[in-house]
């Protein structure tokens, strides 16, 4: 395990970015859910905006966001020394 | 340092890619055969039984009798096979199709719960999994019984999750109920005995292991079985073959039969509001009343993101779903393991919508006209199957807008019919629910069985019976035995919908597990009195509401949706937990020693080196 003075901000750190992560994810699905609707009158590629925004472009946006998080998590483990040994 | 070598089967793409082409193999074969009218009769069921024989093959090909493989799968799962056992187990059959019941019904209202989905596997893969990776743990009562280093805090952790778990298992056994006499024209009877004995087959080999390799392959099925007819049926209309993206130029013209020469979608019937949506968790037939988009909706911006949250907490707290984590070979797999789950998650909402749509565009287009005297032949097909039913209200002599009346089940059954594919494509949608259906229910009977032979047995604690040795394997497997019979028994009297039971299971892991787990992992002064107070109020209040709503059907309380309830529940649960830890005494050293370790990435799996601690030594020789 690692010693207490390298552990918190390796956690400070990995708090911060899960919580950004996570806000700009909910964040963008909430205001997808509920302004969506406002969106619908424009047209882009066929799609209603506010259902193409929403229903496609917040599905990939969560989709890349997760797998960035795997890369970028690992990126802080290696950092802070808190990295596996496999 | 601790260092452990676990190599994953270089193989196993192979296997799997195998797999997929004897499966494809397989479709073409039939259609073949189809044209040449050689095996008309034997169609409808030929792709399910095909995929039920090569997940059972698997099973008994992957035996083990070895403790780790048998309950966690020898942690050498590879993140993508993984994500496909998390999007299968996320979705389920009763899930996959009542969520497309409820887009083709109500539009972008009910995205709130897809967006649930998506949630749920990111709040698991940014909040929970690489902790219970770390932890080691088979099952998640001995995570919170190594967390908060008692036995009495796990036994109320297992006595917590057998609600949910029951009612997951159910859930898919009352849709398999539905759809087996659908597909096979057997009884509901005969069809849970086929099930039980599949689920035998699939568990009893290898435990977790035979299962999740069973379960790669059923996923694999319904992949297929979701991708395959959407495209086909989206050349048919768009020309272009990728339905996720074409589907939009289509939504317009549904709005234009709305307000043009079309029939008025909801011109005699009254549109479903948020006290009325919870109609669509019964099998009953309903008119489509709300448009895809616009108009008068049936939820609100506020009830949409109250669904997602409700949805998505209870998700996050899916044990069956939650373990998967364990079987990575490392924190960074299993973290990997739920991107993967997101992204094929994540194709099945942008591919339910066009499911929606397509069915909506054949059948309400008014160039289609439905003359009574010379009804399609797919119309009687769904009214023998109970999915669709169709009146001439007005007697002009054709059939139009709200004179069609749905079952919620309705979206994947109905569209290779309604675009007049062929027989292998209706079995191939039949195949998919079926695989998505059986994968889920083993997936929860193999947690539930773990959670009575493992966690609710008073004997020995869970790490003291695998140090001494005592013979786990052959309890687990009377476990399997007993539980599967108790669940298919139970199965013949359940009277509910699947979709009601699934969501249901839902909000009781919302209400009663999410907040403890959270709490337990991040809440830095969490002690066992935090954990009693977290999950006492959680849990009886999910209870209460499910016992007030009839699992959801009536979906009022005091004024308030169910969902709406439930957020309350879990708002509560959270602070009751919050108040509770910092009520009771300072968690000790020790206790501390046990969260920073299961939040470091690096090390042994604190349930491994517990074990291996408490295993007797061997004399180490000497004079």
């Amino acid at each position: 395990m690692m010693e207490n003075e390298r552990f918190w901000p390796y956690w400070a750190a990995t708090k911060r970015l899960v919580v950004v992560l996570a806000l700009i994810c909910f964040g963008g699905i909430t205001l997808g859910l509920i302004f969506s609707h406002l969106l619908d009158e424009f047209r882009l590629f066929g799609f209603p905006l506010g259902v193409l925004l929403t229903g496609q472009f917040l599905v990939l946006l969560c989709i890349g966001i997760v797998f960035w998080f795997t890369g970028f998590q690992d990126h802080i483990d290696t950092h802070y020394g808190a990295d596996e040994d496999l | 340092m601790y260092t452990r070598q676990r190599s994953v089967n270089p193989l196993l793409g192979v296997y799997y890619g195998i797999f997929t082409a004897v499966f494809i193999g397989l479709i073409v074969f039939l259609l073949i055969l189809e044209h040449m009218s050689v095996i008309d009769e034997y169609i409808l069921y030929s792709l399910s039984g095909a995929a039920f024989f090569l997940s059972v093959v698997i099973s008994l090909a992957t035996m083990t009798n070895n403790s780790e493989d048998f309950y966690v799968s020898g942690r050498r799962v590879p993140s993508g096979l993984n994500g496909l056992v998390l999007f299968v187990l996320t979705l389920g059959g009763a899930g996959l199709s009542g969520f497309t019941g409820v887009i083709f019904f109500l539009g972008m209202d009910g995205y709130g719960l897809l967006f649930g989905l998506i949630g749920g596997l990111l709040i698991a893969g940014f909040f929970l999994a690489s902790f219970i990776r770390k932890a080691g743990v088979y099952t998640l009562p001995s995570f919170f019984e190594i967390r908060f280093r008692s036995r009495v805090v796990g036994f109320l952790a297992a006595l917590a999750l057998l609600a949910p778990v029951v009612l997951f298992a159910l859930a898919e056994l009352s849709f398999l109920k539905f759809l087996g006499p659908l597909v096979f024209g057997i009884s509901s009877e005969f069809t849970l005995l086929i099930i039980l004995v599949l689920a035998l087959f699939i568990l009893l080999p290898g435990g977790v292991r035979s299962m999740g390799w069973a379960q790669c392959a059923l996923a694999i099925v319904v992949l297929l079985g979701l991708i395959v007819p959407l495209i086909i049926v989206s050349l048919k209309l768009t020309n272009l073959p990728l339905a996720q993206m074409t589907y939009g130029s289509l939504i317009d013209e549904i709005a234009s039969f709305q307000t043009g020469g079309g029939e008025r979608l909801s011109s005699n019937v009254e549109p479903l509001q948020i006290t009325k949506w919870a109609a669509l968790l019964n099998n009953e037939f309903h008119a489509l009343t709300v448009t895809f988009i616009g108009g008068e909706r049936a939820l609100s911006g506020l009830d949409k993101f109250i669904m997602m949250a409700v949805i998505a907490f209870g998700i996050a707290a899916m044990p069956s779903l939650l373990l998967r984590s364990s079987m990575g070979v490392t924190v960074f797999e299993a973290r990997k393991s739920f991107a993967w789950g997101v992204a094929l998650v994540g194709l099945a909402v942008l591919s339910i919508p066009a499911y929606a749509i397509f069915l909506q565009y054949m059948i309400f287009n008014p160039d289609a006209k439905f003359l009574v005297s010379e009804l399609p032949e797919w119309l009687r097909q769904l009214g023998a199957f109970g999915l669709l039913s169709a009146r001439d209200v007005n007697g002009d002599g054709q059939l139009s807008g709200t004179e069609f009346s749905f079952a919620r089940d309705v979206g994947i059954l109905a569209l290779p019919y309604v675009a007049s594919l062929n027989g292998t494509m209706q079995s191939l949608g039949f195949a998919t629910l079926m695989a998505a259906a059986l994968a889920s229910f083993v997936g929860r009977l193999m947690t539930l069985s773990k959670l009575l032979s493992r966690d609710l047995h008073f004997q020995k604690s869970e790490m003291e019976a695998d140090v001494i040795g005592l013979n786990n394997l052959l309890w687990s497997r009377l476990m399997i035995v007993l539980v599967t019979i108790g669940l298919i028994s139970g199965a013949l009297y359940v009277e509910h919908s699947g979709f009601s039971l699934f969501l249901s299971g839902l909000v009781l892991c919302a209400c009663g597990v999410f907040p403890v787990l959270i709490l337990s992992i991040w809440l830095n002064r969490m002690s066992k009195m935090g954990f009693v107070f977290a999950l006492v109020p959680g849990l009886a209040g999910a209870c209460a509401l499910l016992a007030i709503t009839n699992f959801g059907l009536n979906n009022q309380v005091l004024g308030f949706g169910l969902f709406e309830v439930a957020l309350l529940v879990i708002i509560l649960s959270f602070i009751s937990g919050i108040i509770g830890s910092f009520m009771g005494p300072k968690p000790n050293g020790a206790d501390l020693e046990v969260l920073l370790d299961i939040r470091t990435p690096g090390g042994e799996a604190l349930y491994e080196r517990l074990l291996r601690l408490a295993m007797p030594r061997r004399p180490t020789g000497g004079v």
